[in-house]
């Protein structure tokens, strides 16, 4: 399979500190690949470079199999579209306004005829259409979250970059924007997502990228890399991995963390 | 708290479709009936009155002259009244007619560069003044009038003015800039800071000055329409056609910018080239307005919130909305500066801040109790 991303010795600094070394990762078309680790594991920071927001201080980074840096803002526009994590609007704009700025790359594209098409179904898709009427300063963060992802999946992009899309979402529509997402990648697409929470992970994920300090510690399959040895070093927490029910994985933590173990300490 | 605050707008959420159609045609109608009755009625007002269907009839033979000099005579319209008073046309065309065609021009471009920067900044309270653009302005009108330069004529105060503010947006631009990229929070704190040089420098300058000078400083600061002439008219009006005219360009962008610089970015703007283009584009603009008339300020921070209550957010109509607003707002202050104390006249940059003061004190109070202030 062809990657559509494809990052080679990524190293990445954030002002004199190193987040990143060496990453070698890529994601391929059909594939929805889910970045997990603990905090400050350079997640975001991973996902902020391959959407362009960041130059890495080595290593190379290929879309569609060009340099990234190569690409016109626009182009890259129309190949990939990136949620980030917060999505403060600064003016009351009404929700459906905000949707349909996910629109804009197309303008002036024959695409353009899809936008109000587009439009309906990225609304339907996040769930916003009780609200869109309402300016999306005044909505909790939740709602303002589904209008975010809304307006993201309006874009159309071949690739999608979201990073914890469902932070702050309730359990039906964590599922509802991860499926849709699912639907595009079995559509032809290519999604990253950054998670946290391993259970959806590995429902969801063709591969699974386990970020520590970061390196990737592992990459593969969610059977392969849901390892409960590996995950307990990395998260420094007893973490259990048991099958579920119709052939799920289920990531167990532990309740009791190791009572005698300062968790901002490194286990030894 | 967010349905609270979704219900304090019980009319903007349930207005019928129909309503919400015809609110920005009739902001515009509204905006440009009530500046062209403002002009007819301060083009008439004044030591010389002059009525209304006089002050009509002269705009007609006006019209007459220029369409029949151009060979579009078919154009022409039925002359008015006749001027009764000997000096009518004089005072008309000499003195009226250019101030209030600034006034126009300078309310116009000041609700424009407002608009322009608090997209630009993301913040609502950003305001020409507050990135140092006026303080640079009035460090060069006053360097002028202080070491008596004349090296351009007439033109050298606007000049001078025109080279500090834009002296200052270059300054406050290039040093909040780390890494190509400008954080709002740096460029509004060195704003702070070119101000407080800014008022330094007009400080030393009055302080060097004689009396006279200093009145004279004083009252550029104040800031006045007073003694506009065609030649200044002539100036101004090509930076304001053309400033303005690029800002609608704008317009979709900075719709874009306001979910975020990277997230704009993501949706393809080039988020710096348009924020060098806003930048120039508002010196430009501000300075144009300032260069004549002195600092007249919170136009730009008044009409851009007037509107985005009337209009909303979207800049498509919000610029247009706000330059016509602007033009409405300042040929009033200017018809109230003129008039409200016989046989004097009152600075209109006085005016505009007792009116701006307040609504900036209402505007953070606002903000403050919807987010909680802004980091």
């Amino acid at each position: 399979m062809t990657a559509v991303l494809r990052a080679r010795g990524l190293s990445v600094d954030v002002g004199a500190r190193r987040v990143l070394h060496g990453i070698d990762l890529d994601l391929r078309a059909g594939e929805m690949l889910v970045l997990v680790g603990p905090n400050g594991a350079g997640k975001s920071t991973l996902l902020s470079v391959l959407a362009g927001d960041r130059a890495p201080a080595a290593g190379s980074l290929e879309l569609d199999g060009a340099v990234l840096a190569s690409w016109p803002v626009l182009e890259r526009a129309r190949r990939r579209s990136v949620l980030t994590q917060s999505n403060d609007v600064s003016f009351p704009f009404v929700v459906r306004d905000v949707v349909r700025m996910g629109r804009a790359p197309w303008r002036r594209h024959p695409a353009a005829a899809r936008d109000d098409d587009a439009v309906a179904e990225a609304m339907t898709a996040g769930e916003v259409a009780a609200f869109a009427e309402r300016p999306v300063t005044g909505l909790s963060g939740g709602e303002r979250a589904r209008a975010a992802f809304a307006r993201s999946f309006a874009q159309e992009c071949a690739i999608a970059l979201l990073d914890e899309p469902t932070a702050s979402l309730d359990i039906r529509h964590q599922h509802r924007v991860l499926a849709r997402t699912r639907e595009r990648v079995n559509a032809g697409g290519a999604a990253i997502v950054v998670l946290h929470d391993l259970g959806l992970a590995a429902a969801y994920a063709d591969r699974i990228a386990l970020l520590d300090g970061g390196h990737i510690a592992a990459v593969g399959p969610p059977r392969d890399v849901l390892e409960p040895g590996l995950l307990t070093r990395v998260y420094r927490h007893p973490i259990d991995v048991v099958d579920g029910p119709r052939g799920t994985l289920l990531v167990l933590a532990d309740t009791a963390p190791l009572p005698s173990v300062d968790p901002g300490e490194p286990l030894v | 708290m967010s349905a609270a605050l979704a219900e304090r707008h019980p009319t903007r959420l349930s207005a019928p479709a129909a309503r919400e159609r015809f609110r920005a045609p009739a902001v515009f109608v509204v905006l440009a009936v009530a500046l062209v009755a403002l002009v007819v009625v301060s083009a008439g007002s004044g030591q010389l009155a002059i009525p209304p269907d006089q002050v009509v009839g002269a705009f007609a033979r006006a019209w007459n002259a220029g369409v029949h000099a151009i060979g579009l005579g078919i154009l022409s319209v039925p002359p008015g009244a006749a001027m009764e008073h000997v000096n009518g046309e004089a005072t008309l065309w000499l003195i009226r007619m250019p101030r209030l065609l600034m006034a126009v021009l300078v309310g116009a471009t000041l609700a424009t560069a407002g608009v322009v920067m608090q997209g630009v900044f993301r913040n609502p309270l950003a305001e020409p003044g507050v990135i140092g653009i006026s303080s640079g302005a009035a460090v060069g009108a006053s360097a002028s009038i202080v070491f008596g330069l004349g090296f351009l004529g007439s033109l050298t105060l606007p000049v001078l003015a025109f080279a500090g503010g834009l002296v200052a947006t270059v300054i406050v631009y290039a040093s909040a800039r780390t890494d190509g990229r400008t954080e709002v929070v740096t460029l509004v704190l060195t704003g702070i800071a070119v101000n407080a040089v800014g008022g330094a420098a007009i400080a030393l300058f009055t302080y060097l000055g004689s009396t006279q000078q200093r009145e004279q400083i004083v009252f550029w600061q104040l800031g006045s329409l007073n003694g506009t002439r065609w030649d200044d008219l002539a100036i101004v009006a090509p930076l304001a056609v053309v400033g303005i005219a690029v800002c609608l360009f704008l317009a979709g962008p900075l719709d874009l910018l306001s979910l975020g610089e990277r997230q704009a970015e993501h949706l393809g703007v080039r988020v710096e080239r348009l924020r060098v283009i806003a930048i120039v584009v508002i010196a430009a603009l501000t300075c144009a307005a300032v260069a004549f008339c002195g600092i007249i300020g919170f136009v730009g921070l008044v009409v851009p919130h007037l509107m985005r209550m009337l209009l909303g957010p979207g800049h498509r109509l919000l610029l247009p909305a706000s330059a016509l607003g602007g033009a409405v707002l300042l040929v009033a202050g200017d018809l109230v500066a003129r008039t409200a104390v016989p046989g004097s006249e009152l600075p209109i940059g006085m005016l505009t801040a007792l009116i701006g003061g307040p609504f900036f004190f209402w505007l953070l109070r606002r903000t403050r109790r919807r987010s909680g202030g802004w980091g």
